[in-house]
């Protein structure tokens, strides 16, 4: 391939592939425990610090539940929180199109603001371009973790059942045994945009999940025993749960009964013949729980609001695969994803 | 002395006394006997030419040679004798595919004063389980399943007996010594004959029987309406056609037409289940459509059901849930009884498949007497490769020593059971089978989410050996070129999904392609189909045939008659918005996705629920007529010449023809709702639409390169399609190849990917 390529940045299978080959391969640095090679969520550089970034893209910039602000705040805070850091400073950058409406900015803005007081995050330095070309608004965001009491719970549980070589939640945490946990309703996010994008006139009243998920974890880390965790973006819970699978080096077997999703989320995907497990979520995390501790973290995220949070399944070392068990009691592999769904039935 | 290799099926066939009685009968002195890599080695003192041309010409009936080598070596013998098996691993060599009980075996089957009377393991040198219970070479006894059996008394003369024709049969068994039958009917355990016996009773009362046979289970039942439909619901099987058992060819004639050449396959030992065409309804057994398939009996318990069954007809279908591998052990399902036995069968396998199409006979899925016959591939070095094939119908295929051996039938690997249980073990059963310590290529799809394919990657990172994704396509017309050992083709590649080099989906592709030139050009293709929903498109054809009106009109009036057809929250309406959007859009170039619309159109078939649906049962409503209309073909400039049949490299840009279709569906959507023709001759219309238009981009490639046309993909089993493809063809004086010797299906595809062996440097 002599182009970059759409399927590159889809957050499958292609993306690690394209990254592997291209640009992480050029600067794999390692400063603490993680290295960039690794490609979780964040990573440290210090002992007691995490680092991470994302940029945001998104079409429409301001949808049913958020907007590309929310997404700014949550996302990276996010992405510290899943390793069990507590966010604590965020950078911002602004690159907006020339003539963009102040009325849709102040929005976004508005949303930031709103998201950083209720994660307790603060933005510290920043910058702003406005540029010709036709990008609407696009935002960068970096943002440092730190290392806290929850956490150290955490591993402290951790640590009664088994070994644990992490000083951070790994997605290569998972051991045979382990429970699969989802915190809500999937593909929720994903939809909202599709269908507001789209028009799609049909009953389909679903509203973006962008939500910090530190505000939930607190509570869950300080219970314990969260061994694998990592929130289900692009991909969807099939790129997590693979990438978990694969860095770990187990299989996982899940129940698709037990999988949350909204009726009319799953019968938008229906139709539309797109696959709800491929599909984004923005305030959701997918984890690896010891077993034991596996009903009492279902509680305490129930009780923190995550009320459709389910045991989805349990890593096992019968298999390597990411495999799913259909209402009918047959077994399919559930695929990293693609960008687009590439049909496969002759 | 004289030393003699002999390569090819000659191990498990009675080759050693057929060598025994030849070389004794010209008072030869020396030796034969089974190398530990399946040739047999012959030592001879004299008459070296005869005993060669005697050795080839004499030979026992499922022996196969494929050389024998002969050098000049030292030593005496007094005697001849057979030697013990043994020595050291030079040449790759297989034991026989499995054979049906042979006429010998039948004859004393029904013949009171026999001991093997009424025993359903009699089988000889001849015929009985080969690889089914072969588990490492040498084909020894002690080397197979039957090994839990120790010969009795009786047996071990026979055994041992040169002139005997079970001498050193390795699936000799008799009722004191050998495997027994029991039926297991709720509580009670009826063993031995009289277990068959009363299974054949209750078969013939309507019940629901599982039968354990060569290769794996059969759930039988007979063939009334109300039987047949009690198995589809719990086997969850609504519309997917079951095979029949018929008690011999005659019934077969009362039920279905019979040409010589398919009652030919269906006597030979293969026993293939044959596609033929239907005399009888059969509305449950094979619904909506205008074939069913048939076969013979091919094992003991067959034949002794027969028996003491009042019917002349058994569905006979491998007892597998959709999509999984058949059952090993007693099936876990509501079954009225079980007739089992307990010789362990070490390589499951289903019965294959045939048809008949134009005279060919074709392979739809290859399996029980074929495996595993090899098939030589003249690499330049000897490499052993593996090539694991594609994802429905899937097989794999090892090469080794210029060989290559498929797989059998191993299915639908999509399905996590058939994928970890039968595709994995398959692979791990053949490299140790055929000794292949070293791996030098890996072969798999180039579909980036086949279970094959990413299985093909991580394996190929463990050994660290270099792996190879291969265009589907150009796999499948390599495959007719293996048979062929072809160096250069033009082929026409018609399937429904096969993922192509611009990442989209191919499916009726006309491929030019000079392995000695690194020459691979898509000549050809079909009119994109923007399928909304990829899968879901293809599960129900409608929203093909949507996207097809919608792309030529730019509305959708025309379908306004087809609303009705619409699933729930479905509206085309919804549909436009979808392609508009391109969410969830695959564009196809596909051979299957024009016939399920054309399948839609016609009102056949809005619902696929097994692999070729829609088009098998449109085969069933074509009434044949004149052509009425021309092809449409426009030459676009794209992507299309590659320098292999892989990923690799930049590609470069030419002209391809393009078939239109868009038009001429929406022609035949009016003329068909405005009743101006019946529906049979517009299918044919289409069909030949389609046949003209890839022989007329086939045609114009193969001036000046080539006379052979190759044809290979599931379109191709097409009853219609195929001679019109053929008849055109001849009519520009160009010959038509089919597959042969494997599928023309995804069943045949490891075949065509192992091929590229043959022209790498390795």
């Amino acid at each position: 391939m002599n182009i970059v390529r759409k399927e590159d940045g889809a957050g499958g299978k292609y993306m690690v592939d394209f990254l592997r080959k291209h640009v992480i391969s050029k600067f794999d640095s390692k400063v603490g425990e993680i290295s960039l090679m690794e490609m979780d969520d964040s990573t440290d550089f210090d002992p007691n610090y995490l680092l991470t970034t994302d940029s945001y893209v998104v079409d429409p910039v301001i949808f049913p539940g958020g907007s590309i602000g929310s997404l700014a705040i949550c996302g990276t805070s996010n992405d510290l929180s899943v390793l069990g850091a507590e966010p604590s400073f965020l950078s911002m950058s602004l690159i907006i199109q020339d003539g963009f409406p102040i009325k849709d900015l102040e929005r976004i803005v508005g949303d930031m603001e709103y998201w950083v007081k209720e994660v307790g995050v603060k933005i510290i330095t920043g910058d702003t371009k406005v540029v010709e070309s036709n990008i609407g608004i696009l935002i960068n965001t970096a943002g440092v973790g730190k290392r806290n009491k929850y956490l150290e719970k955490n591993l402290e549980v951790i640590k009664e059942y088994r070994q644990y070589p992490y000083s951070w939640i790994r997605d290569s945490g998972l051991t045979e045994g382990d429970s699969i946990i989802v915190s809500g309703g999937i593909a929720e996010h994903g939809s909202a945009i599709m269908a507001v994008r789209e028009g799609m006139e049909f009953d389909i009243n679903v509203e973006s999940d962008a939500y910090p998920v530190w505000l939930f974890l607190k509570d869950v880390l300080s219970i314990g025993g969260v061994t694998a965790m990592k929130d289900p973006t692009r991909g969807g819970i099939a790129a997590t749960l693979n990438e978990m699978s694969e860095k770990s080096g187990v299989g996982i077997l899940i129940d698709s009964e037990k999988i949350p999703i909204r009726d009319d989320v799953k019968s938008f995907c229906d139709v539309l013949g797109l696959d709800p497990y491929a599909i984004a979520n923005e305030g959701k995390v997918v984890m690896g729980v010891c077993s034991e501790m596996a009903e009492d973290v279902l509680k305490t995220l129930k009780k923190n609001g995550q009320k459709n949070a389910e045991i989805i399944g349990y890593a096992t070392s019968e298999f390597d695969e990411v495999v799913m068990e259909t209402s009918i009691g047959t077994r399919k592999i559930l695929p990293s994803p693609m960008a687009d769904p590439i049909p496969r039935v002759c | 002395m004289y030393v003699i290799t002999v390569k090819g099926i000659v191990q498990g066939v009675g080759f050693r006394p057929f060598v025994y009685r030849l070389a004794t009968s010209m008072g030869l002195k020396g030796y034969v006997k089974n190398t530990g890599d399946g040739t047999v080695e012959i030592l001879i003192d004299r008459d070296v030419d005869e005993f060669i041309s005697r050795l080839k010409s004499e030979k026992p009936p499922i022996s196969f040679i494929e050389s024998a080598r002969c050098e000049i070596t030292n030593g005496t013998a007094e005697t001849f004798e057979i030697k013990k098996s043994g020595g050291k691993s030079r040449e790759l060599s297989l034991p026989p595919p499995d054979v049906a009980t042979c006429e010998n075996c039948r004859k004393e089957l029904f013949e009171p004063n026999d001991r093997r009377y009424l025993y359903p393991f009699i089988s000889c040198t001849d015929c009985g389980m080969r690889f089914t219970v072969a588990e490492i070479l040498p084909y020894d006894r002690e080397n197979t399943t039957f090994e839990q059996f120790p010969l009795c008394s009786d047996c071990e003369v026979e055994y041992w007996d040169v002139e005997d024709r079970r001498y050193y049969a390795q699936s000799t068994a008799c009722p004191k010594c050998g495997p027994q039958y029991e039926l297991v009917y709720g509580s009670e355990v009826i063993k031995g004959l009289d277990g068959i016996i009363r299974a054949a009773e209750l078969l013939g009362k309507g019940n629901i029987v599982a039968v354990r046979g060569m290769g794996g289970y059969h759930i039988g039942s007979v063939t009334d309406d109300e039987v047949v439909l009690k198995m589809r619901k719990f086997l969850n099987r609504l519309q997917q056609p079951f095979a029949i058992m018929a008690r011999d060819i005659e019934a077969v004639r009362k039920i279905a037409y019979v040409s010589k050449e398919e009652e030919k396959a269906m006597r030979d030992h293969i026993r293939p289940i044959t596609v033929l065409k239907k005399k009888v309804e059969f509305s449950q057994v094979a619904p909506g459509l205008d074939t069913v398939g048939v076969m013979l009996p091919y094992a003991p318990v067959h034949y002794i059901l027969f028996e003491y069954l009042k019917k002349d007809y058994l569905v006979m279908t491998s007892a597998n849930m959709p999509g999984e591998p058949m059952f090993l052990e007693d099936p876990d399902l509501p079954l009225d009884a079980i007739l089992r036995h307990n010789l362990r069968i070490s390589n499951r396998t289903d019965d294959s498949v045939i048809k008949f199409v134009n005279g060919h006979k074709m392979i739809i899925r290859r399996s029980r007497g074929y495996t595993p016959r090899t098939i030589p591939i003249e690499t330049k070095n000897r490499v052993n490769a593996i090539a694991f094939g594609a994802e429905l119908y899937n097989s794999i295929t090892m090469l080794k020593d210029r060989k290559a051996v498929m797989s059998q039938y191993l299915g639908n690997t999509a399905n996590f059971k058939t994928y970890n249980e039968f595709f994995k073990y398959a692979v791990s059963f053949f490299t140790r089978f055929m000794n292949m310590e070293k791996i030098d290529l890996m072969i798999c799809d180039a579909h980036p989410i086949y279970n094959t394919s990413n299985f093909a990657e991580r394996l190929s990172r463990k050994f660290q050996t270099p792996l190879i994704k291969m265009q589907h396509h150009f796999a499948h017309i390599m495959s007719v070129m293996a048979e062929n050992n072809m160096n250069k083709a033009v082929g026409i590649a018609v399937d429904g999904v096969g993922y192509g080099f611009d990442g989209k989906i191919w499916g009726c592709e006309v491929l030019k392609i000079d392995l000695e030139r690194n020459d691979f050009q898509r000549v050809g293709r079909l009119e994109l189909i923007k399928l909304p929903g990829g899968d879901l498109a293809v599960r129900n054809p409608l929203r093909t045939l949507f996207s097809i009106v919608y792309a030529e009109k730019g509305d959708y009036e025309l379908l306004h008659p087809y609303e009705r057809y619409l699933k729930d929250n479905e509206s085309f309406e919804l549909l436009a918005k979808q392609v508009d959007s391109k969410l969830a859009i695959a564009e196809a170039s596909s051979a299957g996705r024009y016939l399920d619309a054309v399948s839609a159109l016609l009102e056949v078939c809005f619902e696929r629920t097994y692999e070729g649906e829609p088009a098998m049962k449109l085969e069933a409503i074509v009434q044949e007529g004149e052509p009425y209309y021309v092809p449409s073909i426009e030459t676009m400039r794209e992507d299309s010449i590659y320098s292999a049949p892989y990923e690799s490299g930049i590609p470069a840009k030419s002209d391809v023809k393009v078939l239109r279709i868009n038009s001429v569906i929406c022609d035949s959507i009016e003329r068909y709702q405005n009743k101006e023709e019946d529906r049979g001759v517009i299918a044919h219309q289409l069909i030949d639409y389609l046949a003209n238009g890839v022989v007329e981009m086939a045609g114009e490639t193969a001036k000046g390169f080539t006379d052979n046309v190759l044809m290979s993909g599931g379109v191709a089993y097409n009853t219609y399609f195929t001679p019109l493809v053929e008849s055109y063809l001849d009519f520009k004086g160009l010959k038509l190849y089919l597959n042969q010797q494997v599928a023309a299906g995804d069943n045949g595809i490891s075949l065509g990917q192992i091929y590229i062996t043959k022209y790498l440097e390795l």
